[in-house]
Order: C-alpha cells, then sequence, then structure tokens
C-alpha cells in the first residue's frame, strides 16, 4: 500500500478494505493505483482472489504494475490471466496454485457451472468496470453462483463511470444487487479530501484559445445545420410511433450518449420503424464524427473522407442530408480548402499537380499554435536550463493519427518563406491524387460492373468498361468520359461529378507516371517520418525529448510518472488527462511543470469538453442523492427465490391445495452449448433452478432432451442468418441428428412481440420477406418445430414444459453429435476469424472446417499460393478463392 | 373422401371459415371452399389449423377436438395463431407444448393481413426449392468483399471501400502496416487492431492443437 502517496487513494483503499462495497471515483484520480493497491493485497498463494470483467490490455498494465512496485518482488507471479487460451487441465492446476486470477468471464462461468473451480475456497472477487454489470450480464451470472457456494468471500466492486449510474431508473439501486452489496462509496473530484490532496500543489497552467478558420467554421455551422434537418426529419417521421421526441435537439445529438437515448426509445419498435429513421439515425452518427474529424484531420484528408462517403453513398436510398444546401456548402468549402479550379492555372514549383488546379492547402489553426508554444519552450529552455538537463515536452493528442500527423509536422523544418505545414500539406495532395486515380480504377473495376448500385451509369458506359480487362487504357478511359459528361447535370455533388474529376486526374497521374521515380520518391518519404515513436525533432536541445503520446485514460498517470516531463502541451483536451496532471502534480511537489492547453474558440470541441465535466458533476451529485434514499433488502435475496422455485416444482398444480408429488424430482438438467454463454438465456435458466451442462455443441444450440435440440435466434440473429443461408445448415444438421429439432425465435424482453408491422405487408409474396424464407423453411423440414418467444423469460417457462415429459439429455452424446472425429469435440474456434472464413468465395459449409483444420488464421490462407489452396479445397473452389483474394479492383 | 379441388393451385378453405375476416386479404391465390378436415388444405400434404388467441381463451377445449379430429394425417401441419391480444405468454406457451405433442408446426401472425400472407406464401411456394436461403455461392465481387469485412466488429461499408481502392486487392490489404491502415480517413486505433486481429488470430482456440500441426 506504500505506493499510493495521496491522503485520498489511501482513505479509498483503507475504507474498501474494512468492508465490502462498491467504489465509484472520477476519472484520473487513479482507479488503477488502487486496483492495483488490491491486487498487492492478495496476490499471495494463501488467497485464491477472481478478477472479473478486465479485458487483456487492462490485465497487462496492471501485471505491468505490480511487476515494478517495491513492496511485492517476485508477487507478480501470483497474478494469471485465465483465458479460452488455457486448457481445462492448465485451469484446475491455475486454480489450485493460489493468487489473484483474472478470467474471462464466459470460462469462469463454466468453470463454476463444472464445479472445476473450488469455489468454497475463494477468497473473494473484485470486479472491474462494475458500471458493466447488468442483470443479464454474465458477470451477474457469476456473482449469483459465488454466493451460492460461499458465503464468506467478499465481493469488491470498482468503476470510474458516475454517469453510467445516473441515467435510467434507480440503476445503482438495481447495480448494488446484483453485485450483492450493501454499501456504495462515491469519490468525486469535488470530495474535500481530493479537493485538499490535489488543490496544494496546483500546476502552472496557460490557456490557448484559438479561433477557426473562416472555412472551419462555415463547415461546422453546415454540419450543425445538416443535423438539425436530420433531426426535424426523425421528428416527422416518427411521430407515427408514439415516441418521445423531447430528446432530439442539436444539443444532445452532439454527444455519443444520444445514440443511446436514441435507441433506448426507438429499440421497443427498431424493427418495425422506416428504413428512413434508421437511415437517419446513421446519419447523425455520420454527421457527429465529421464534427470531430474537421479538427482533427487536415484539410485534405477530410476532404478525402468527404469524398469517400459521396463515392459510397447510394443515390436510392441516400441520406437526406446528403440533399441539403448545408450538405453542398460541406463539401464545395471542404474541396476549397484543398484547392480551387482556376483555368490557366499551373503550379510553378510542382509538376506532379494538375493543370487548372490551384492549390490552396490549408493548414490546421492548431498547428500554428503548436509551433508557436514551441519556440517559447526553446527559449525558455535557453535561459532557464533545467538543472539535471531533464528539459522533456510532452505533447498530448487525442488519438494515433493525430500523432502520427504532428510527427510529420514536425519533421519539416521550418523555414524563411514557408510555414512547417508546407510540405507535408503538399505531400498529403500528392496521396490524393493517387488516391483519387485509384478510386476511379476501383469504380471501374468493382463498381460498374453491378449496375444496379449505380443506377446512373448509362448502359454505354457499362458496356465500354466491362468489355476485354486488357485493353489498352487510355482510349477506353475517354470513352467512359464522353458517357461522364453526358450524365453530368444530374445532381450537384453527385457521384458522377465525383467520377469526372477522378477520371481527369486518372488520366493525369497515368500521363506523370512515365518518371517511376516521383511516386516512389513520395512513398518513401511517408515511410520514414512514422517508424520512431519518440523522434527528435531538432527543435529544441538534444539532450531534451519531445514526446507525441495519445491520450489512454489511466495509463497516462503511469507515462508522467516515467517521463516527468518539464512542459506539457494538451493539443486536445481532456478531462481525464487534466486529473492525471493534478495527481502527478500533487505526488511530485517539488517538480516545475507547466501546461499549455489548447482549445479551439468556440467550437465543439470546446462546447464537448466543458459539458463532459459538467455532466460528471451532474451524474455524481444524483448518485449522492441516490445513496442516500436507496432501499436495499437484508440478506440473500437471490438464494430464497430459488429455494422457493424447487418447492414449487414439486407441487403438482392438478392436485387441490397443492399436494406434493411425493417423491422428490431431480433438477432438471439442460446441456448449453458453450458459446451462448455470451447471452443471458443460461443465467436465468440457471436461476430458475435448472442444472447446465456447458460443453461445445456443434449441432444446436441448447440439447433438452436425447429427442429435443434447439436453436436459438433473435430477430436480428434470425435475419442475418436466412440472409447467409446458415440456419438452413444448421436446421438440416439438426433435423438430421435429432427426432424433434427446434427453431427458438426469440423477442426481446423491451421490444414489441411482433415480426412486421400491419403496414409493411407489401401487396404481392416476396421472396425477400422474412415471412416467406420462415414458410420456405418450414417446407423444407417439416418436422422442424417453432418456438416463439416473448422474452427471455418466457423461453425459459417454455423449456421447462417440454422437458417435463421428457428424459434428461446427456453432455456427452451431444457433445459427439454432428462430429467427424474424437479430438474435434476438444476443439473450439475463434468466432471472428470462422465467421469472415465463411463469407469467402469458395468456402462452404462442407470444407470450412477442414480449412480451419489445416490453417493457422486467416493470413496464412491469403498468402497461400494455388497450388496448395488446390491441395486443400480442390481445383475449382481455391481457383474462386485466390481470384478473389488476389483480385486488385485497381487494375 | 378427401376433397379434390378444381385447380391444383387453389387453397381449400373448410367452408366454418366463412366469415373469418381474414380471407378478404388472401388476394394473391384463389381459394374454393371444400368439405375438408382441416381449415386451409395447402398443398398435397400440407394443412393449417387457425386459431385466435382470442378465440382460444374463451374456448380452450376447441383446438384439442380439432387435432384429435385431424389425427395422423398430413406431413406438414401448421397451427397458425393470430395473436390478438395482449397478454399472450400464457397461450402461446400452453400453444406450445400442444402443438410439440401432436406434431404441429406453429407460426404466430399479428394482424389479419399477415395471417393470410402467411397462407397464401405455404400454398405459392408449396413446390418452391428453398434456394432463397440456402447458402449463396456467386456474388459481385465488392458485396462479398463488404460481407467478409463486414465481419469484423465496427467495419463498416465506407470503410471497405476505403480499404479496397487504397490497397486494391484482399490480400494487399492484409499486408498493409498498421500505420498505413492508421491514417486512413474512418480508421481509428480500435478499428485497426480489430482489423489485424482478424486476419491473425488462429482459426483453432486450443493452442495444443495448433501445435501439433505445426510440428
Amino acid at each position: 500500500m506504500s505506493t499510493l502517496p495521496l491522503a485520498f487513494q489511501k482513505e479509498i483503499v483503507a475504507e474498501l478494505v474494512a468492508e465490502d462495497g462498491l467504489l465509484v471515483m472520477a476519472k484520473g484520480l487513479g482507479l488503477r493505483n488502487i486496483l492495483g493497491a488490491f491486487l498487492q493485497i492478495y496476490s499471495q498463494p494463501q488467497n485464491l482472489v477472481l478478477l472479473i470483467n478486465t479485458n487483456a490490455e487492462e490485465e497487462a498494465t496492471l501485471r505491468d504494475d505490480l511487476l515494478h512496485s517495491p513492496s511485492v518482488g517476485q508477487g507478480g507471479a501470483y497474478f494469471r490471466s485465465i483465458t479460452s487460451e488455457q486448457s481445462l487441465a492448465e485451469r484446475s492446476e491455475l486454480y489450485r496454485f493460489g493468487g489473484v486470477m483474472a478470467i474471462t468471464s464466459r470460462i469462469l462461468v463454466m468453470d463454476l457451472l463444472t464445479s472445476r473451480i473450488p469455489v468454497h475456497l475463494v477468497t473473494g472477487i473484485l470486479v472491474a468496470n462494475a458500471h458493466r454489470v447488468s442483470a443479464t450480464s454474465t458477470e451477474a451470472f457469476i456473482l449469483r453462483l459465488f454466493r451460492q457456494g460461499n458465503s464468506e468471500g467478499f465481493i469488491k466492486a470498482f468503476s470510474d463511470q458516475p454517469e453510467a449510474f445516473s441515467v435510467g431508473f434507480a440503476t445503482l439501486e438495481k447495480t448494488l444487487k446484483l453485485l450483492y452489496l450493501r454499501k456504495v462509496n462515491l469519490w468525486p473530484r469535488f470530495h474535500v479530501t481530493v479537493t485538499e490532496s490535489l488543490e496544494s500543489h496546483a500546476a502552472d497552467v496557460i490557456e490557448i484559445r484559438q479561433p477557426m478558420t473562416k472555412s472551419m467554421k462555415t463547415i461546422q455551422a453546415a454540419i450543425i445545420d445538416c443535423m438539425d434537418a436530420c433531426l426535424q426529419e426523425l421528428r416527422r417521421s416518427s411521430s407515427a410511433i408514439e415516441i418521445d421526441v423531447d430528446d432530439f435537439t442539436v444539443e444532445k445529438a452532439l454527444f455519443k450518449s444520444f445514440d443511446v437515448i436514441i435507441r433506448r426509445q426507438l429499440d421497443p419498435v427498431w424493427h418495425r420503424v422506416s428504413a428512413k429513421t434508421k437511415q437517419l439515425v446513421g446519419d447523425l452518427k455520420t454527421l457527429r464524427n465529421l464534427l470531430g474529424y474537421l479538427v482533427s484531420y487536415d484539410s485534405v484528408n477530410f476532404n478525402l473522407y468527404l469524398e469517400t462517403m459521396l463515392a459510397t453513398h447510394n443515390p436510392n436510398h441516400g441520406s437526406y442530408w446528403l440533399l441539403t444546401d448545408a450538405a453542398d456548402k460541406i463539401f464545395s468549402t471542404a474541396k476549397s480548402r484543398v484547392f480551387l479550379h482556376q483555368a490557366g492555372y499551373q503550379d510553378p514549383d510542382d509538376p506532379h499537380i494538375l493543370p487548372n488546379m490551384r492549390p490552396i492547402l490549408e493548414e490546421l489553426p492548431k498547428w500554428n499554435v503548436l509551433s508557436d508554444i514551441m519556440d517559447e519552450v526553446e527559449l525558455e529552455m535557453h535561459h532557464a536550463p533545467h538543472p539535471q538537463g531533464l528539459d522533456t515536452v510532452l505533447i498530448m493528442v487525442q488519438d494515433q493519427r493525430t500523432c502520427t500527423q504532428l510527427k510529420r509536422y514536425f519533421a519539416t523544418a521550418k523555414t524563411a518563406n514557408s510555414t512547417r505545414g508546407k510540405p507535408l500539406m503538399k505531400d498529403l495532395l500528392h496521396g490524393y491524387l493517387r488516391w483519387k486515380s485509384n478510386m476511379k480504377h476501383f469504380k471501374d473495376n468493382v463498381v460498374n460492373k453491378t449496375p444496379a448500385t449505380f443506377s446512373a451509369q448509362s448502359s454505354s458506359s457499362g458496356a465500354s468498361t466491362s468489355g476485354s480487362s486488357r485493353g489498352p487504357p487510355a482510349n477506353k478511359r475517354r470513352r467512359v468520359r464522353g458517357g461522364g459528361n453526358m450524365l453530368a447535370p444530374v445532381a450537384r455533388h453527385s457521384a458522377t461529378a465525383f467520377e469526372k474529376e477522378a477520371e481527369v486526374i486518372a488520366t493525369f497521374i497515368h500521363a506523370t507516371q512515365d518518371e517511376p521515380e516521383s511516386a516512389a520518391y513520395v512513398h518513401d518519404h511517408e515511410l520514414e517520418e512514422v517508424d520512431d515513436f519518440t523522434d527528435y525533432f531538432g527543435l529544441v536541445d538534444p539532450s531534451s525529448l519531445v514526446v507525441v503520446h495519445s491520450y489512454a485514460g489511466e495509463s497516462d498517470s503511469r507515462l508522467l510518472e516515467s517521463i516527468k516531463p518539464r512542459f506539457i502541451i494538451m493539443y486536445d483536451p481532456d478531462a481525464t488527462f487534466v486529473r492525471c496532471i493534478e495527481v502527478y502534480k500533487a505526488c511530485n511537489p517539488g517538480k516545475q511543470v507547466r501546461v499549455y492547453f489548447t482549445v479551439y474558440d468556440n467550437s465543439v470541441e470546446e462546447q464537448l469538453y466543458l459539458s463532459s465535466l459538467r455532466r460528471e458533476k451532474d451524474a455524481f451529485t444524483k448518485l449522492i442523492r441516490d445513496k442516500s434514499n436507496m432501499v436495499l433488502p437484508i440478506g440473500d435475496m437471490q438464494q430464497k427465490q430459488v429455494q422457493d422455485q424447487s418447492l414449487l416444482r414439486n407441487i403438482h398444480t392438478r392436485i387441490a391445495g397443492g399436494g406434493k408429488t411425493g417423491e422428490d424430482r431431480p433438477l432438471p438438467r439442460i446441456v448449453v452449448d458453450s458459446r451462448e454463454f455470451r447471452s443471458s438465456l443460461p443465467s436465468i435458466l440457471h436461476s430458475q433452478g435448472m442444472i447446465l451442462d456447458p460443453c461445445t455443441i456443434t449441432v444446436g444450440d441448447y440439447v433438452l432432451s436425447p429427442n429435443i435440440c434447439v436453436e436459438r435466434k433473435s430477430i436480428s440473429d434470425l435475419i442475418s442468418s436466412f440472409a447467409s443461408g446458415r440456419l438452413y445448415t444448421q436446421v438440416e444438421a439438426m433435423t438430421v441428428h435429432y427426432d424433434r429439432p427446434v427453431l427458438l425465435i426469440e423477442f426481446d424482453q423491451d421490444k414489441s412481440f411482433s415480426l412486421q408491422d400491419k403496414s409493411e405487408i407489401r401487396a404481392d409474396i416476396s421472396v425477400t420477406e422474412l415471412s416467406s424464407k420462415l414458410v420456405l423453411l418450414t417446407i423444407a423440414f417439416p418436422t422442424l418445430r417453432l418456438i416463439w418467444s416473448s422474452s427471455v423469460h418466457a423461453t425459459v417457462e417454455i423449456f421447462e414444459d417440454l422437458k417435463r415429459s421428457e428424459d434428461e439429455p446427456d453432455a456427452a452424446k451431444a457433445q459427439t453429435v454432428g462430429v467427424d472425429t474424437e479430438q474435434e469435440i476438444e476443439s473450439a474456434f475463434n468466432l471472428t476469424p470462422q465467421d469472415m472464413l465463411r463469407s469467402l468465395p469458395g468456402i462452404t459449409s462442407k470444407n470450412y472446417k477442414h480449412v480451419m483444420n489445416n490453417v493457422e488464421n486467416i493470413r496464412e490462407l491469403a498468402d497461400m499460393d494455388l497450388t496448395r489452396l488446390a491441395g486443400l479445397l480442390g481445383e475449382g473452389p481455391a481457383q474462386t478463392l485466390w481470384s478473389f483474394l488476389n483480385k486488385d479492383s485497381r487494375l | 373422401p378427401p376433397f379434390i379441388p378444381k385447380s391444383k393451385s387453389t387453397i381449400v378453405v373448410k367452408p366454418s371459415q366463412r366469415g373469418n375476416p381474414m380471407l378478404q386479404f388472401i388476394r394473391n391465390v384463389p381459394y374454393e371452399y371444400g368439405e375438408i378436415v382441416p381449415d386451409f388444405v395447402v398443398g398435397l400434404t400440407s394443412c393449417i389449423v387457425f386459431l385466435s388467441i382470442r378465440y382460444h381463451r374463451l374456448h380452450p377445449e376447441y383446438i384439442f377436438n380439432r387435432i384429435a379430429a385431424l389425427g395422423k394425417t398430413f406431413v406438414l401441419r401448421i397451427l397458425l395463431v393470430l395473436v390478438d391480444v395482449d397478454l399472450h405468454q400464457q397461450a402461446i406457451r400452453e400453444l406450445t407444448r400442444v402443438a410439440m405433442v401432436n406434431d404441429f408446426t406453429i407460426v404466430c401472425a399479428w394482424s389479419n393481413e399477415e395471417a393470410a400472407r402467411y397462407i397464401e406464401t405455404f400454398k405459392a411456394y408449396e413446390y418452391k426449392a428453398p434456394d432463397a436461403i440456402k447458402e449463396r455461392v456467386d456474388n459481385d465481387y465488392l458485396s462479398k468483399l463488404t460481407d467478409c469485412l463486414t465481419q469484423i466488429q465496427s467495419v463498416n461499408k465506407t470503410d471497405v471501400v476505403t480499404l479496397s481502392s487504397t490497397f486494391g486487392s484482399f490480400k494487399n490489404i492484409m499486408d498493409a502496416s498498421v500505420d498505413e491502415l492508421g491514417v486512413l480517413p474512418g480508421f481509428g486505433e480500435r478499428k485497426v487492431t480489430r482489423l489485424l486481429e482478424a486476419f491473425d488470430q488462429p482459426f483453432a482456440i486450443d493452442p495444443k492443437k495448433r501445435r501439433q500441426r505445426r510440428g
């Protein structure tokens, strides 16, 4: 515990050691240190402490801290991570070994259910990211299993997201119940002890407010106009489906949390809202991203992103905002920041720039600010050097992209007649021109071959491109261009105009590429600059260092400790980092630190920063109020429920007065596929007193009896698995192996229980409708039974019913169903690569398993040559797959 | 004696269904009345028994009698349930059990229009091959590529176009470095990590098995 330097941190730990509770503290105050302190306390072989709900990254940093803490020494050895990578035997070994284990929740649930982990010996559980625990989450399931087998062990939960507990109805109270906790410790930034600790040694802060350029302001205003237009449209179109539209304001739409608000409103009817409404919701997200990109992307890449959006936009189901005047303004202004069309203009210095194109290349205003700050810092260092020569400058930015951008910016030397950004912008422009020419080939080769997506293309241009693929490109291009010209007046900023421009550039690039070194030169140049993490920029004294780093939440405090910067430049505003500086300063009161804080004046960026602070404060205020009037039950509610359940089961409802059925029936068993533990159904089945046998089964998700096998689909799963054809294969397999294959169609509890709205039924029968697909499925498999369940709870009841007259299933037998070899039972596969593999052409449900068993990953598969592929898949499919993987859309 | 309809392509409706408001929505497929045991015959071996939950709650014995009358005839036996009450959970639970025991497949509809659509579709698709719901083989390049890459969380259609237009082929995308990917518009750190992870993550989770293969 000696590693916690600040009084309030010590107090937090002491409080939580003394009594189990949920700790909610403000971001940046050192939650990671607190968690680290607990790991130090418990990482001894005589303890068995489980740390749940962390990700691999968090575990790695915690382990790192532990190894470096002086008081522990070799104690790090008693902190292990357990994931699906370890085998059963290895896991059992580790459990016996003791110490702290960070365990993947899905694994832990299965080990608890199968009693592989000695639950009565567990000292306690530490729950990280407690704000993510919900009634249906695996973590809640784990805690229930833990409490059933062990009433002594401790539970301590941690979170630094007060906002998460303040939304919704009685969220804090509900979470506490799930965590089996009765106490919550709140540590906001405005807590007296925190304030005392931090404010005695305030850092020297210089705040710089930089106005945006005129065109940036124009774009920002136009984006907000577009958002407003979308919101108005949303209000209009959603009035039909009875939702509360008060939340739909531009101010709220600026925040990510708006997506949550809107989804919560629309979710109950989501499968019934029109495609238009869904599109609007998506558009709002796109526009919000654009606002962020406006201040973080350079003008060239911002424009490039906009053009990609235009290129991918489908004119038939287009976004509403793209048709507004404001959108036009966004596109034209963004382009005017890069270049202008000026007849007869030829750039005097650069032959690679097109004729009639006058580069404007607006730089981001913050670059200049940064440059000025660096000059000032240099001066400072010169006049008052640090006694030990530790003059490190730390520049903090929001993401890796900005990091790279700034490194490239500094890599170019400043000259008398041009700013530092000029060469960089030139480079970027070259990149843009090359991209645009690629884009043209891409469109010719890929997009235009599917006339359905680009109806604007006339048949003549389609014919000319889809002709021979190896002909001389130059004259062919000309022909396409002719076709394009005819269609030009279709829309102001339509894809056609875009294509025409791409056309011109492609021709130009093709012409100038005769000197091959030009392209190669630019490319080399790019590579050189992004390779090193801590570049020396030739600006300041060599003994000092300039470090550009992106925000990483709590880990930043570690960064500050290790770098010990004298100057900190906050290029982008970030509330957590401000706290990290405060904590750092309080821990090192003697250190001189100067902080520069730059923000765009009157920008959305500034507004977001300020309101993030306000929202956190409001959240804490609400939590403090909630804490004082919360109602919590005494004792163990959940355990009693389960007992009641088993009592009810043994009472026969047909006998008046509820006579007992005589013998105590054994608890019903269900075999559950281990993949299903991502969903909430296993947790609820268990809470209703069923015994779960988790294992990997190939056919079906749940096996209720030797005859009944259930494949469970939510509505979205149902739609996607119909589309991919996977459902057909799954049902086919179930039909082969079980007498009673069942497809469970499970609706979400909070959503409406219906497949489609009356108004959505079309006049004629169409095979694209979900109902038609269901009909096809039942006709193809007459033995398939359907279960329509309005919620997870309804599913549990139906499962109980179905099991009543049936024998118990056999897990060992269920595992062997549909499996060719013994060893296949043991192996499980990662989902994302598996899904990607299955969507590749040439891969079918017949051969994908074979591929997974013989190839390491997607990369190895793509690197194979045709002969090896043919050996794996056979000639035909191998050819299909190989040409798909190697087809270059630009050639 | 089984009723023989005039044409092979008509739905046969039990006369007692006359007056069912749902019938007016059967528009795409012709129907005729005939003396049959189930409510609708929609194919040589398939039939439909129609039940509204509201009616079921008033006359719970009705459905049992109908099922008993039907015996073991027909291969595909559909119990078309019209969900016309709000408190449906108990009824559906009961019917699911009945259907399971008597080899019926439940299909739920929430309006007369929807129920009529199911009846039409069963008849119209009587001889239709299930190709529309089987795994498909051919598709155009971009949608295949989109299909594959959007399996990765947070990768969207625009990103696929960005990737394809920048790097050209799938293989080039795969060989792109973190930095090359990171500077693409619309790509944050997380997206880049997820993309590379999807390429490099082994198919098989079990490390022992992977070792075996290499050794």
